[in-house]
């Protein structure tokens, strides 16, 4: 379903000169797997979701995502595939803060082009155990509250493929096993693939697959 | 959810910078919107005004500020007339009425104007009525006096002094002899006509001849003296030197009016034992347009006066006095609204730094650069029309905060809630003149509002997501 081939990165140095983050020969991630990509931090984890997301293009290489290859659609395209087929978990959070939760949703599907949008975004906090915070606004919501609204927003957009960027670095022990927990589950129940992206081994070790970024990054 | 309350939500976030910009829209098209009702209204009046009066004839002088003063009860008079040459333009078979207008004193800044009940019964104001008495009556000898709606000093019975000159100033003493008695009250007209005391001809001091009989009163004299033209007071005098038209019924009498009139006296009307002399002006109706041209003609030839028409003055007024001057405040308004205008753009242009993390949050959730792009436009139409829509508000409030003093000062009665009517020369543009001035302000300011979104929305459609969201 996720195809990655030759995948490299470069960014331009200050100097002018150029810094080689990433170069990936080949990696897969089949239709609703989930997978937890270790790495430490500064190794690129961040800027290879970017490139998944379509958010970042890269220097060379093919990302194939659901048949279509993201190379070759325009930014605009791109955008739309975004908004279509894949959902983003910051680490932190990153909720919009003018909008509440149920808003945060709205947006998401607003911006797929789906209908139903207060329907599905009610159900999908309802599930993150938030029925009773709709219409609270970020700067109500504590951390952990926040971090399940940012979930429920990944999925409300239908996505096949949600990206997570160190999703619990920023929540306690508690809020950090929930929020897992509700990722895992609610992916699954949604259909879509989940590529979680940490640095923390106990993150990690939940996932059936667990890849070491620097086994596939060949600098 | 709709784009609507994204951009209310988004606004609503930035409540206070929203409203502060939106205020000084309004500021700026309240300004330009009551200061083009202000002249637009004045300017009908002046012209509705004008209208009721076809022909003004007075002193030699400037022709606006005979009308000014006859039809405005402004500025002061150009002089005097001969009471014999009013006379002789009431006998003249082209004049449908000829009614004197004479200016003396003041009562607290309210001008004392004697003439005839004929003022009253036969000119015309604008709307096509006749003045009307709100109560009391016409008055029916001197010393009476009949006041404007507006002459809130005096009531009805109410006894007065009259003070000299047209203006109430420290200096002027109060005349001792006549005491004038209030004996009718106007209907509002709207119109300067509701600043005035009318009192009889007789009742105006300034334009008698000193009794010979009676002692020498200082004041009096030296007005009366100042005053008297140059030919004999009280003769009447030609309109000019050779009439042009052929009057079959009245060859010869027309001759004897170059002379000196011997019958003078039965003429003028004895009032009490002064005899009036002068008039300031008169105010005539032809019996058919056309007379109009032709007695301004022979009137302006002629020696003793000058006939004016009121509505071209009026039209001159506004062309060469209060049109530079509405120039200048609409200028200075325009000003105020691009200043606003420019505030919108520092004001969404400063909330664009810590927006950029929400755009790009925005973007990685898959909306399009257009999209972004279109928001701040919208954003920044709306605090313009917001502001737009208080502003037509606000310039028709300060309409009504005028009101009060526009009427003390002109008589004018301004509606303050009247919308401004649309005048655009252009043919090709000749069907926006159906829409109220109000619509098209505030379309030009949500359209100028929008283009000082530009540059925001821009800088937001190239926001890197990448880099904003890592921050
Ligand atoms: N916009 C950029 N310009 C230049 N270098 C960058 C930029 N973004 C990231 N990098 C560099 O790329 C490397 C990988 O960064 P990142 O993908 O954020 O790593 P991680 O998420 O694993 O911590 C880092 O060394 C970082 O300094
Ligand atoms: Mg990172």
């Amino acid at each position: 379903m996720l195809h990655l081939s030759n995948l490299t990165m470069q960014y331009q140095g200050r100097d002018g000169g150029t810094v080689q983050v990433l170069n990936i020969p080949e990696f897969s991630l089949a239709a609703g797997e989930q997978v937890a990509l270790i790495g430490e931090s500064g190794q690129g984890k961040t800027t290879l979701l970017h490139l998944i997301a379509g958010i970042l293009t890269p220097t060379s290489g093919k990302i194939e995502l659901a048949g279509v290859i993201l190379n070759n659609l325009s930014e605009a395209a791109r955008d739309r595939f975004r908004a279509e087929k894949i959902g983003y978990i910051f680490q932190s959070f990153h909720l919009l803060p003018g909008f509440t939760a149920q808003e945060n949703l709205e947006l998401g599907i607003m911006f797929a082009g789906r209908g139903g949008g207060p329907a599905r975004a009610k159900g999908l906090l309802q599930q993150v155990g938030l029925a009773e915070r709709l219409h609270f606004y970020p700067r109500e919501l504590s951390a952990g509250q926040q971090q399940r609204v940012g979930i429920a927003r990944a999925l409300a957009n239908q996505p096949v493929l949600v990206l997570a960027d160190e999703p619990t670095s920023a929540l306690d022990a508690g809020n950090r096993e929930t929020a897992l927990q509700l990722m895992i589950d609610l992916c699954r129940e949604q259909n879509a693939a989940l590529l979680v992206v940490t640095h923390d081994r106990a993150v990690a070790a939940r996932f059936p697959r667990v890849v070491e970024l620097k086994d596939i990054n060949q600098l | 959810m709709r784009t609507v309350r994204v951009i209310y939500k988004n606004l609503r976030q930035r409540a206070l910078a929203t409203a502060l910009t939106s205020f000084s829209i309004a500021l700026g098209v309240g300004l330009v919107i009551a200061i083009t009702c202000l002249r637009q209204q004045a300017e009908d009046t002046f012209n509705n005004v004008a209208a009721s009066y076809e022909l003004v004839v007075g002193a030699k002088g400037s022709p606006l500020q005979l009308v000014l003063n006859t039809v405005y009860h402004l500025d002061v008079p150009t002089g005097n007339i001969p009471y014999g040459y009013y006379q002789q333009l009431k006998q003249d078979w082209r004049v449908h009425y000829a009614i004197p207008f004479a200016l003396g004193d003041n009562y607290h800044g309210f001008r004392l104007v004697g003439t005839e009940p004929e003022y009253f019964t036969r000119l015309e104001l604008r709307g096509g009525g006749k003045a009307q008495l709100a109560g009391g009556r016409l008055f029916s000898q001197d010393y009476e006096a009949v006041i404007g709606a507006a002459v809130t000093d005096l009531a009805l019975n109410q006894q007065f002094l009259a003070k000299h000159g047209v203006q109430d100033t420290q200096a002027s003493e109060e005349h001792e002899q006549h005491k004038f008695t209030v004996v009718g009250i106007l209907k509002p007209t709207g119109t300067p006509l509701d600043r005035v005391i009318f009192i009889s001809l007789g009742s105006v001091d300034e334009i008698h001849q000193p009794d010979p009989n009676q002692p020498i009163g200082g004041a009096d004299l030296m007005d009366a003296l100042a005053n008297v033209p140059e030919q004999t007071a009280g003769a009447p005098v030609p309109l000019t030197p050779t009439h042009p038209e052929p009057r079959p019924e009245s060859q010869n009498t027309q001759t004897k009016k170059s002379e000196s009139h011997p019958a003078r006296q039965e003429e003028t009307p004895d009032h009490g034992h002064k005899q009036i002399s002068e008039v300031t002006a008169v105010i005539l109706k032809l019996k058919t347009p056309p007379f109009m041209f032709q007695m301004h003609r022979e009137i302006n030839k002629g020696p003793v006066a000058q006939a004016a028409f009121p509505a071209l003055e009026a039209r001159n007024l506004f062309a060469r006095i209060v049109a530079p001057i509405n120039m200048v405040l609409l200028t200075v308004s325009a000003l105020v609204g691009i200043v606003a205008g420019i505030s919108i753009l520092v004001s969404i242009y400063n909330t664009l730094n810590e927006r950029r993390r929400e755009i790009a949050v925005m973007r990685a959730l898959g909306a399009r650069r257009r999209t972004i792009f279109s928001w701040l436009l919208w954003e920044a139409a709306a605090i313009s029309a917001v502001g737009g829509i208080a502003g037509i508000g606000l310039g028709h409030l300060t309409l009504l905060g005028l009101q009060k003093m526009a009427y003390g000062i002109s008589g004018i009665t301004l509606a303050p809630w009247q919308l401004i009517r649309t005048d655009i020369p252009l043919t090709q543009l000749a069907f926006l003149n159906k829409v109220p001035g109000e619509i098209l302000i505030v379309a030009v300011a949500v359209a100028l509002g929008a283009l000082m979104g530009l540059l925001p929305a821009v800088m937001a459609y190239r926001t890197n997501v990448s880099a904003n969201l890592t921050t």
